[in-house]
């Protein structure tokens, strides 16, 4: 067949949003469908030179942050998150917390996370034998690799 | 449809274990790849039923345009749609069970998760085994090819390529190493690309495109629509696997034009070969 006459209804699909659309010009909705997708391809071009534009080149900027511990049964869990602010992704971040128990050493609690993308976050726990809560939990990341 | 001179029971059979080899055929690369397994159990059991319950009508919708019978209503075309999911994930099954990844230690709930998420893909092996198996390669001749039909095989061709890569770690690694400028480039050689094939079939058994139309009216209406389809597919597979979670709004525009290359050459190619 030729670029005209289609789109009847019979075997295309007879019931359902397969629709009809006349002749050889193209119907309405096929110029509206390629306007939304105009629209939506120019926002991420946009979005994307935007970035290219304001990006400074800089490398990662991570924060982390301790949420309430829990008590597992098996130790108590601290969920943390940590927040990459700039503009580049780090992977292999090594966070790091330590809590006093009082009377007793120092004990230290360690993670790893695979990546850290740009303006994102990614969430981690660690995990302490000693009763956290109420204590003084410092966190902090100590260092991450270039993906 | 020749099939002319063989009983419909061997007709069915032959029809069977072509739907099989299709699905090993397409499966294959994701039965190989570790982050499916983990994929099996790491994927949000809601997202998972939302995959299962998005590929059965697509499968039925696929059967109606090329199954491994000819379909006369969508009663048969779910039917072929749900034998298809039923021998991808016979096929995931067999295959996961040889290769030790599913052993009788494995947790019920694991099991199902695996075999669920690498029957996706497979199963729009088995129903396109007929075209890509079957002796008789005249589908596009009696075929109807309307727009929307176009538009449905070409998100078909983009969720199938883009279900094969989107689970791999590369996938977002691809994006965190890139600069907006080579997202942008990646952008531009993708709806290159996609036209290359656009305007190489468009001539081809009645399509849409003919030679008195200017070369934006067939970009606009099908490469352009085509390869935004192929984006929000990228989305909607990275979202299912848990890849968007916490991740900025550009970093996971990066990572959907990332899969939307493969997306958009699978959209592009599933007009050419389905």
């Amino acid at each position: 067949m030729s670029s005209n006459g289609e789109g009847q209804a019979d075997s295309g699909g007879n019931d359902d949003e397969d629709q009809t659309h006349g002749g050889a010009a193209p119907a309405l909705i096929e110029w509206v469908l390629a306007g939304v997708s105009a629209v939506l391809l120019f926002g991420v071009i946009g979005l994307f030179l935007f970035e290219a534009l304001t990006n400074d080149g800089g490398g990662p900027v991570l924060f982390v942050k301790a949420e309430a511990a829990e008590d597992t049964g098996a130790g108590f869990r601290v969920p943390f998150t940590v927040q990459n602010t700039g503009d580049m992704t780090a992977a292999a971040v090594v966070v790091e917390a330590t809590i006093v128990p009082p009377g007793q050493p120092e004990e230290r609690a360690e993670a790893t996370l695979d990546y850290v993308p740009a303006q994102s976050e990614t969430n981690g726990g660690f995990f302490f034998e000693a009763d956290p809560r109420g204590l003084d939990l410092q966190v902090r990341v100590l260092g991450y690799q270039e993906p | 449809m020749a099939e002319t001179e063989t009983s419909p029971i061997s007709q069915l059979w032959t029809g069977l274990g072509r739907a099989f080899g299709g699905a090993l055929i397409f499966g294959l690369p994701m039965l190989m790849t570790m982050e499916l397994w983990q994929l099996g159990f790491s994927v949000d059991r809601l997202r998972m039923a939302l995959l299962l319950l998005f590929t059965m009508p697509l499968l039925a919708a696929l059967a109606r345009q090329v199954g491994f019978e000819k379909t006369r209503n969508w009663i048969e075309a779910a039917r072929d749609g749900l034998i298809a999911l039923f021998i991808a994930a016979l096929a995931s099954g067999v295959i996961l069970v040889l290769f030790g990844v599913i052993t009788t230690e494995t947790p019920l709930r694991e099991i199902v998760g695996k075999i669920v998420i690498q029957s996706a893909p497979a199963s729009i092996g088995a129903l396109l085994a007929r075209s890509q198996l079957g002796g008789d390669g005249g589908r596009a001749d009696d075929r109807e090819e309307t727009y929307w039909g176009e538009l449905f095989l070409m998100s078909v061709g983009a969720l199938f390529l883009s279900l094969n890569v989107a689970p791999t770690e590369e996938m977002v690694l691809i994006s965190y190493v890139m600069s907006p400028w080579h997202g942008l480039g990646l952008i531009a050689l993708s709806l290159l690309l996609m036209h290359g094939f656009v305007y190489a079939v468009s001539f081809k058994g009645g399509s849409e495109l003919s030679p008195d139309m200017p070369w934006w009216s067939g970009f606009l209406r099908f490469t352009l629509v085509g390869y935004v389809l192929g984006l929000l597919l990228s989305l909607t597979v990275l979202w299912i696997f848990g890849r968007t979670e916490g991740v900025g709004v550009y970093q996971n525009l990066m990572s959907v034009v990332v899969l939307g290359f493969p997306a958009a050459i699978g959209a592009a190619a599933a007009r050419l070969i389905l």
